[in-house]
């Protein structure tokens, strides 16, 4: 309504402008007759147009009503009144022409995604065939091989697994539907089953797990999703106490409401300067330097999913001493 | 001897499993054309069924259920998707188990064994050994004892698994990465101290028996077990 009244501001001076101009000649007339228009008179000609013209104003109001209280209106969608004169039309008609143009522009883009993150999947997927022969193969010729070479190979392929699996989650993330499965899992048994996927990998590198997780610990999460971040940070945990013949301790307790998984190992450390930063998107800090490849995403999507399943995961370290990692959940309603 | 029949599209991958079930005495055969399956399986007559899940034409969970409309054969499916989505469909499908790649050759042969197992009752596994014998020194599987001449020693379950992969790989370099990884089971995680004391507990045992170094270090590669007491009897 204000904003209706400051636009026909203008309008408005005009209309007495007029009308004063005609009081002004039709006085100057009479006087010229010599019978002056009484105050009254005046007055009279001021009121009666403002009675007309306020009823136009109304009238104009509330035909224009719904252009003035579209700001209330929801800006989620590319909604236009009716218009009521031929500069709004323009107006509207300009505004579809381009809302349309943005609209094919975003589903257009939105398509690419797709095509893109299908790519993705089943790329990924079709590389692990040939790391499955590879994986195959080296178990079959295995006897008649060095161990120094099965090593280095197992080491290489684990790498590309864990890059592909990266690569997938990745995709799958960026997915406009996730498949987020959330149920109750004994958080022990999930953790001993991410621990014998690295089995290979912890005996090569000479570090051991200790399971110190109680049986009856309950979490609610997604198991596939979930599995994923403990595959970071073990192979994480493994990666930095590499040959060290230490230990990695997996602890869980309750807290308030919550319970608290921790993953501790007494490896090489963050630097005090990089710990803020792990989760940053392609941040490797100084470790990424030190230890070989790092695509600094691992961690980033590990809180990603965390966030998307209402975990909270936090960082502890200590260079030379170790880091620990905490994923808290909270308590699944029994 | 069980029938296996094998549908996977990949010849490497086939192959490889072919091999490596043949070493457990399962007769593996492999589809030869993607369009006749049907008509392979009822030639073949298998005890069990692996299925690849992407297969050219129709996917393997198509082919379940034409097989599962003529046969009651257990079905394991094997797939490079990890959704679980398509474990749940492999499931609905008829599949008795799942298996992701990039597998393991013992997992793979674990799940097969227990399927076989369960369906076909406790003999149908190939031929049971109760005991390895190499010149008077005896390891009976069943006990868990080894037996030298008139002395017999009880092992525990870890001096057990260790001996029987000594004695069926004999004067072989184990090393002691593949030695852990044989220890190391679903909820004890073993580590290189564990496997020291085994060895030399083991030593120690054959010793008693009257068994001297028939398990030697190798430097830098593992250990090995050699037949020393023949000479000496």
């Amino acid at each position: 309504m204000k904003k209706f009244i400051l636009d026909q501001v203008g309008y408005i001076l005009f209309f007495y402008s007029q009308i004063t101009l005609i009081i002004i000649v039709a006085q100057l007339a009479a006087m010229f007759s010599d019978a002056p228009l009484s105050s009254g008179i005046i007055f009279y000609l001021f009121l009666l147009p403002t009675c007309f013209f306020i009823v136009f104003l109304i009238y104009q109001y509330v035909r224009q009503r719904d252009f003035y209280q579209l700001e209330e209106a929801d800006s989620e969608h590319a909604w236009f009144p009716e218009p009521t004169n031929h500069l709004l039309r323009n107006v509207r008609n300009q505004h579809d022409k381009q809302y349309s143009i943005y609209h094919e522009r975003i589903e257009q883009l939105e398509q690419q995604k797709q095509l893109e993150i299908d790519f993705i999947q089943q790329w990924v997927h079709q590389m692990k065939t040939p790391v499955s022969i590879m994986h195959l193969t080296m178990q079959k010729e295995r006897v008649h091989l060095p161990e120094s070479f099965t090593n280095s190979m197992y080491e290489e392929m684990e790498r590309l697994q864990q890059g592909l699996n990266l690569a997938l989650y990745q995709s799958r993330l960026q997915k406009f539907e996730r498949d987020f499965h959330v149920e109750k899992i004994l958080l022990r048994t999930l953790v001993t089953e991410s621990i014998q996927e690295f089995k290979a990998s912890f005996i090569r590198n000479h570090v051991f797990p200790e399971q110190l997780i109680d049986e009856s610990l309950v979490v609610a999460t997604d198991s596939k999703w979930f599995r994923f971040v403990l595959h970071q940070l073990i192979s994480n945990a493994i990666k930095y106490s590499k040959g060290s013949s230490e230990r990695i301790f997996f602890r869980a307790f309750k807290k308030d409401r919550s319970v608290v998984l921790q993953i501790e190992d007494h490896g090489h450390g963050i630097p005090t300067q990089d710990i803020s930063r792990v989760f940053d998107p392609f941040f490797t800090g100084q470790n990424g330097r030190t230890f070989q490849e790092s695509t600094g995403m691992g961690l980033y999507l590990s809180k990603e999913i965390c966030t998307e399943l209402g975990h909270i995961i936090f960082v502890n370290s200590e260079q030379n001493v170790g880091t620990t990692i905490s994923v808290k959940f909270t308590q699944p309603k029994i | 001897m069980k029938r296996i029949y094998l549908v996977e599209d990949d010849p490497k991958i086939a192959n490889l499993l072919k091999g490596y079930l043949e070493k457990y005495e399962y007769i593996v055969t492999i589809v030869e054309v993607f369009d006749k399956i049907m008509e392979e399986f009822k030639e073949n007559d298998p005890h069990l069924v692996l299925l690849d899940i992407n297969l050219p034409r129709y996917d393997g969970f198509y082919w379940c259920r034409k097989i599962r409309s003529i046969s009651n054969c257990p079905i394991v499916f094997l797939s490079a998707r990890d959704s679980g989505m398509d474990q749940v469909m492999a499931m609905e499908n008829g599949g008795d188990d799942y298996i992701t790649k990039p597998f393991d050759f013992d997992v793979i042969q674990a799940k097969i064994k227990s399927i076989i197992r369960r369906i076909y009752g406790e003999y149908a596994v190939t031929r049971q050994v109760d005991f390895i014998e190499i010149n008077q020194f005896t390891l009976h599987l069943t006990s868990m004892e080894m037996a030298f001449q008139d002395s017999v020693v009880a092992l525990t379950k870890n001096e057990f698994i260790l001996l029987k992969e000594f004695v069926e790989h004999e004067n072989q370099v184990l090393s002691r990465t593949h030695l852990l990884e044989i220890l190391w089971d679903d909820e004890h995680f073993v580590d290189d101290n564990t496997l020291s004391v085994n060895i030399t507990r083991i030593r120690k045992k054959l010793e008693d028996i009257g068994i001297k170094s028939c398990i030697q270090t190798v430097r830098g590669a593992g250990y090995k077990f050699v037949n020393t007491w023949s000479s000496t009897l």
